[in-house]
Parts: C-alpha cells; structure tokens; sequence
C-alpha cells in the first residue's frame, strides 16, 4: 500500500491514529472515480467511498452511516482507481478504530464471530495449542531451521468450512518445500496473524497477537517466514513492522513467490502435467494491497499442462471475491460472487487462487446450490495445484 | 482454594430450560457453577458461542436439548449436534480438548436427568482442571 506524507493529525474532530500515517482523504478531487469503481456501488447504488469521507469530515459516529462503514471491503479498488491515490481502505481502518466503541453492529457476517473470537482467544497468555495435527504422515516439519511456515488460522479453519478442506493447502505446501528440500518449522506457538482484528477496528488484539508471533519468530533464527495467505503475507510483510519494528534479517514469502523463486533457481521441478484451464483470482491482500501479480502467474506458468486464462478484470482491477475480514456477508456479497464467478466460468473450469479466505467465500457460494447455477467451476488454492505436478 | 468449575450451559426452551426449572422446583442439588444461557433451540447454537464462553474464563460448555425426534422445531437438536461436531478439532488445536464440552438432551419433566447431567459433567471438567484460558480466579 502506498504510503502518503501528510497526516492530519484531526478527522472529524477525533483524534486520528498517528500510527496510520496514511490519512490523506483531503486529497480527494471529488472526481467520483472510487464510486465507479468501488464492488460494493454496483449493487448498492447508496454506497460511495467518497461519501464515507465526507461524512467523516462532517463528524462522529452520528455523520457515519454504520453501515457504510462495515460494508466496505477494504479491497482496494478505489484506491488503485484513484488519480490523487486516497488511501481509502486504510482510512475505513482507522474510522472503524475510532467508532468502534460507538457503534452496535447489528448483523456482523455468519463467521466474523468464529473469526472473532479465535482472535481473542490466540490474544491470551495461558493459551497452549496443539496446532500440529493437520500435517498427516510422510512429511516432514522441523521444530527449528532457517524457514518457517506460518500456517495462520488453516489448521482452525478446517473442518469448520465443510466445503473447502483447508488444511490440504497447508499439506501442499509442505510436501512442495520437502520435495525442494526445505524441511519448514510449523510451530506450536504461532497465533493468529491479526488481520481480521486490525480490519475490524480492534487495534489493541492486533498488537498483542504481532508481539507474541514476533517473539517467537525472532527467537528461532529463521531466516525466512513462508505464508501460503495472502491475509497473513500483507500482515507479517506490511503491518508487523509498522507495530512492532523491522524484521531485521527476516524475508517475508507468500508461497507463490517461493515455488516462482524454487522453480527458477531449478531447485524444484514441476514435471507431471496438470490438464486443466484455470483462470487466476488476485486476491486483494495480495495483489493490491501488496503489488504481487507476477508470482502466482510465473507458477501457473511453470505448470506443465496448465492452460493459462485470464479473466476481463485482473491485476489492479481485479474483483473482489466479496467479503472483506468476514466483516459482511448479505445478498449483495452473493450478488458479487455470482458476477466473478460467471466470468471466471466462462473463461475456464477451474479458478485458482492464492488466498485461503477467497477460496473460502467462493466455495461457500458454489456450496449454497446459487439460483443462478453455474457451469462446474472449481475453486483451487494455487499451491496445492502447484503440489500436484510434482512426480 | 479448592478448584469450582464454571460450565456456561446452553438449554432450549423447550425441554433443556424446562428440565432446569424443574430440577429447581423439586429440590435436586446440582452445582452452583452451572451458569444457564436460555436459547429457543439449539439448533441456533453457533460454534462460536462455545469458543466465546471459553475465552470469557468458562472451564466447560454444556449445550442441553430435546431428545432426538422430539425437537420442537423438528430437526434443531441434531443441526446443533452437527454444528458442534465441527469444533472438534479446533478445540483440540486450541489444547482445550473435546471433552470440556457436552451435548445431551433433557426432555421437560426430566429434571432428574438435567441435575445428574449437571453433576457429572462439572465432575468431568474438575478433573481435567481449569481452563487454561482462564487467567485469574472469577
């Protein structure tokens, strides 16, 4: 995310959080540009970025409409649209930090409480987790080594959504770094990455959940930090820093850009053919919020057998897959998911992504039996199409 | 100090809640920790419920329905069934551990059975310790 220099230090009269240092929405031209191009406009004509700034402006939490405030998705699109870059997403954070107290949120999405409150919980000191047991036979993880896999909340989500099996993401991953002959640490004290606490305006989870990952990360000696989401990779990349000081001598990695980098050195080799037509999802966190677009398509392109669509709205203009931080869920969601889901179906039968939450929120449509019903579109995490090709 | 569990029970309105009140009205005993949450049915019971009764210090979760078949709205009792089922393994991973949490059913007049089900399960969880969530005495 770009990072703008002028920081007002008052918005609407509150106190913003210095921390942010992206509160720019004075440069706004009122062009309207973020309106045109913001998901959440097209199927509710009432909802405009531009309009939540303004009434920012205006005053507290009696100027904000709630619901504006919690229907943004934080994807990104208005920013990446807009000519004086307004850093939109961050500035719904920090209002959202700021009006949370005020505000009673009377329908938070279907998971946002399981999310929630696995977040809290992970925030807690007494905590001893057994997050291991996903793993399976016949491969191999370390207690300490140069690399780590930070699974984020896979293992938790797992079996909760019936309708994705999540943790074969994690076992994909796993089973590409042995076959490169990393041998990752997957650890017992990792905890929940934050990001759905920080998007929600919960600042304080956010803080203590980036300290405990740090000590533990700091203390190990890796020299690398693998994500396969792209949630937990714009947190740990762009967001740990922030709070709790540079990594010094630690690279962050979203898998995609591993296997890319793995492949080119010639250190892994993809060689069984893969039959398939896939198109390709950017998810927010990793595409806009973290300009990675090259990664996952130099992956898809090491494939054998892949045959490479792209849909009509790709790289900064990509669609939202509908649900931000599982802050909101209602029929405009479906309205949205059922939109990318027939372009991606008219473009290929398979659609892959590099975020867990997409490839959630895209299943969970495909799941609910949509009255509109699609071809047989699949939904596939990039890495475990990636572990499919090796021999 | 001697250890006393704090269970969060969630019953139905139908039966589970009936029973507890008749457990009350007929005298039976069963422990004070035993904290009631009244719900229509089950079937509304969200697994994160379960997950925010242990994050707010509760030592076990005990969810009391209809029997199966006599759920009042038909089919509630074993959509909760299956809701919780899916929190097995997260509460493993969390080293919480399934056995901290109950699901059973209570009919209306069997207040005999909510207190057994009341005693035995705090018995269960005072054996398997505090929460480890818990973080002071309440």
């Amino acid at each position: 995310m770009s990072e703008a220099a002028s920081v007002p230090a008052e918005v609407g009269g509150a106190r913003a959080n210095p921390s942010l240092g992206v509160l720019t929405a004075e440069g706004c031209i009122q062009c309207n540009k973020c309106t045109f191009n913001c998901p959440v406009h097209r199927v509710d004509v009432l909802f405009s970025p531009r309009k939540v700034i303004l009434q920012s402006y205006l005053g507290g939490a009696d100027a904000v409409s709630e619901r504006d405030l919690w229907a943004c998705l934080t994807c990104g699109e208005c920013q990446a649209a807009c000519p004086t870059q307004v850093p939109y997403p961050a500035f719904i954070r920090a209002q959202r930090e700021r009006l949370r107290d005020e505000m009673v949120r009377a329908a938070p999405c279907k998971h946002g409480g399981l999310k929630d409150v696995l977040a809290q919980i992970m925030a807690k000191p007494g905590l001893r987790q057994d997050r291991r047991q996903w793993i399976g036979d016949g491969l191999r993880v370390a207690d300490s080594g140069e690399v780590i896999y930070f699974t984020g909340c896979m293992p938790y989500l797992d079996g909760v959504f019936s309708y994705c099996d999540s943790a074969e993401i994690g076992r994909a991953a796993i089973r590409l770094m042995n076959a490169a002959g990393i041998v990752p640490v997957v650890a017992n004290a990792e905890r929940c990455c934050g990001h759905d606490a920080l998007w929600n305006g919960k600042r304080e989870t956010f803080e203590t959940l980036a300290r405990a990952n740090a000590e533990w990360i700091r203390g190990s000696g890796a020299k690398r930090l693998v994500t396969t989401c792209a949630e937990c990779y714009s947190m740990l990349k762009h967001e740990y820093p922030k709070a709790i000081g540079p990594w010094e001598g630690i690279e962050v990695l979203h898998m995609s850009e591993l296997i890319a980098e793995l492949v080119k050195d010639g250190r892994l080799t993809l060689s069984k053919p893969v039959d398939l037509t896939v198109t390709y999802q950017d998810p927010c966190r990793l595409g806009r919020h973290s300009k990675e677009y090259d990664a996952p398509r130099a992956v898809l392109a090491a494939i054998p057998g892949v045959t490479f669509v792209e849909m009509d709205r790709v790289r900064e203009a990509s669609m939202c897959c509908g649900v931000g931080a599982y802050s909101n869920c209602d029929a405009q969601t479906k309205f949205l998911q059922q939109d990318r889901l027939e372009e991606a179906a008219s473009k290929a039968d398979h659609l892959v992504t590099a975020c867990p939450h997409c490839r959630i929120h895209f299943s969970c449509y495909l799941d609910g039996k949509p009255v509109d019903a699609l071809p047989a579109l699949k939904i596939v995490d990039l890495t475990v199409l990636a572990a499919k090709a090796l021999g | 100090m001697t250890f006393e569990p704090r269970i969060a029970t969630f019953c139905c309105n139908w039966c589970g809640y009936s029973a507890a009140d008749q457990a009350g009205a007929t005298k039976l005993p069963y422990p004070t920790g035993v904290r009631i949450v009244r719900l229509m049915c089950t079937g509304m019971m969200d697994p994160f419920y379960v997950l925010r009764a242990f994050e707010r210090g509760f030592d076990g979760v005990m969810v009391i329905g209809c029997h199966p078949g006599s759920c009042h709205y038909k089919s509630g009792n074993l959509q909760a069934k299956e809701q919780l089922g899916r929190l097995a393994g997260v509460l493993r991973a969390l080293g919480l551990g399934e056995e901290r949490v109950l699901m059973d059913a209570a009919s209306a007049p069997e207040g005999a059975r909510f207190a057994m089900l009341a005693n035995d399960f705090v018995e269960r969880v005072r054996q398997l310790g505090p929460s480890p969530l818990r973080e002071a005495a309440p």
